[in-house]
């Protein structure tokens, strides 16, 4: 639907080489410690099952990754 | 069971003097106390003051004064509308110690302010996320067609109590098909406005960027006037002055997961519309943004009650959230680019077609023990999921109405139709027309 010169406006993620770790139940732990959050272990394995869910929702993101120029992420308005 | 009157008949009735605000008012509290609290959606019945209230109206007939459009119509709201001098709970445990309301939500006091009587609060998914109605703090509502499947989330008792006939209106809200997804496995008329027509003051937030204010309703013209009164008489943005209303099917992302009892009667509907099918490119990736947003705006807003204790909420909600703290903030603003990005490149696609239709969800209602379906050939949880039509359309901001499919199906099926933004209008002649065709219908409420 979009036209050719639109989808220039779009880069490859894949040329930024990046792809994120998997989190595990040490990283999240420490994750949520750094974010000053302390939830009991049994916890971990539902917030890291979750945690995956997003970082695959942040890859397919990625992988359309807009030129930040192209659009606002914020509006603001007198 | 007969069909229940609509709101416009209703108030038709007490404006003449045919019946009155209290006898209304006392039906729908009664019907609500009689089916209880799993079958209504009712999670908290206001018989005070809606019986007070009522009086009001019914005084203002006595001395020959017209109380609204809405006279003695009674309705309900979500548990995340500012009822005054009643705590909001939003489905959650950790809102139980607020601070009671100071005043009612204004979409309350525009309806009432038309005459209208609240009746009471409606149950929803903790905070409304989730896409079930199973509150593991304000019990599960079950829905009216088959009780041991769900209703829908978020705002399921909102649906389930117009399903069953016990109001003709309930104001819910949607963030990411949270009126919608229930709308259609009851077999309820939704509306999700455009992204900030009707007033959300005075209800409590989930996700600022998504979040509306909506409205259920068994008859299309009741959710028409509802939107007018709430909209204050502000002009519409879209010209609707337009022929012959050309539809068409969104398809790849919204074409795939369908299961089996949908697809027949959802390819019977589009032959008779034309079969006319586009592609709304980047939907995938819009689902995701949405899910991003939402994880990051929910876990911000509700950081200090998992920083107090995160046990308070339910364990699906919690993991939820805690995960969503954990996003960093680039990818929440890449989240919101693609937002910006993608509305402003929408507006082209409404030039090739009025209305947009997909399903509301991908099938019949799951079953309450085994809440499950099916997405890309695995089981996956339908708390989650069952909006995967819908989210892509709250990321852009679209209005959309969600309508029952005519048909003798098992269980309701709905469709939801999608316009350009600021258009309603056009979506309530283009839902008129489906409905006086006979290809869209809501069913009749089943008995008990």
């Amino acid at each position: 639907m979009f036209g050719a010169r639109e989808e220039m406006a779009v880069t490859q993620a894949e040329a930024a080489g990046g792809k994120a770790a998997r989190p595990t139940e040490d990283s999240v732990r420490t994750r949520m410690a750094e974010a000053g959050v302390s939830a009991p272990a049994e916890c971990v394995p539902g917030v890291l099952s979750n945690l995956i869910v997003l970082q695959d929702h942040v890859a397919t993101l990625r992988a359309f990754a807009l030129d930040p120029r192209s659009a606002s992420a914020m509006r603001f308005e007198a | 069971m007969s069909l229940p009157l609509t709101a416009i008949a209703m108030a038709a009735q007490v404006r003449s003097g045919a019946t009155t605000a209290v006898d209304l008012c006392r039906d729908a509290l009664d019907h609500a106390e009689a089916l209880g609290a799993e079958r209504s959606g009712f999670t908290r019945l206001l018989r005070k003051r809606a019986l007070l209230r009522a009086a009001s109206v019914d005084k203002l007939v006595e001395a020959g004064l017209d109380p609204g459009p809405l006279a003695g119509v009674p309705f309900g709201v979500a548990d995340l509308f500012d009822v005054a001098g009643e705590i909001t709970t939003a489905g959650s445990r950790t809102r139980r110690n607020a601070a009671f309301a100071s005043r009612d939500a204004k979409a309350i006091a525009l309806l009432e302010a038309a005459g209208a009587v609240l009746v009471g609060t409606q149950n929803m998914d903790e905070l409304g996320y989730g896409f079930v109605t199973m509150n593991a703090h304000y019990g599960t509502t079950r829905n009216p067609h088959d009780p041991a499947r769900v209703a829908g989330g978020a705002a399921g008792g909102s649906a389930v109590a117009v399903a069953t006939g016990t109001v003709p209106i309930s104001l819910a809200f949607d963030t990411n098909g949270s009126l919608r997804v229930p709308a259609g496995l009851t077999g309820v008329i939704g509306l999700k406005p455009t992204y900030g027509d009707l007033p959300r003051d005075g209800v409590y937030p989930f996700v600022e960027s998504l979040d509306v204010v909506g409205a259920l309703g068994r008859d299309l013209d009741d959710l028409a006037l509802v939107r007018t009164i709430l909209r204050e008489g502000a002009p519409e943005r879209s010209d609707t002055l337009r022929g012959e209303i050309s539809f068409g099917r969104l398809m790849s992302w919204f074409d795939d997961n369908i299961s089996e009892e949908m697809r027949g009667p959802l390819d019977a509907f589009w032959a008779r519309l034309g079969r006319v099918g586009f592609e709304l490119p980047h939907s995938e990736i819009a689902r995701a943004a949405a899910s991003v947003i939402i994880a990051a705006e929910g876990a911000s807003l509700h950081r200090p009650a998992l920083e107090a204790d995160p046990m308070q909420f339910e364990p699906p909600v919690r993991e939820r959230l805690l995960a969503g703290l954990l996003l960093p903030s680039d990818d929440y603003l890449a989240a919101q680019r693609f937002r910006s990005w993608i509305q402003a490149r929408l507006r082209r696609q409404f030039e090739l077609a009025d209305v947009l239709f997909t399903p509301a969800a991908p099938g019949f209602a799951p079953l309450i023990a085994d809440p499950v379906m099916t997405f890309e050939g695995k089981s996956i949880p339908a708390r989650s999921h069952l909006g995967i039509y819908t989210q892509p359309i709250s990321l852009m901001g679209l209005p959309a109405l969600v309508l029952p499919l005519a048909g003798n199906f098992a269980m309701p099926l709905g469709i939801q139709l999608i316009s350009a933004a600021g258009n309603e209008p056009l979506l309530f002649r283009a839902a008129r027309q489906l409905i006086d065709k006979g290809l869209c219908a809501v069913p009749v409420p089943p008995a008990g």
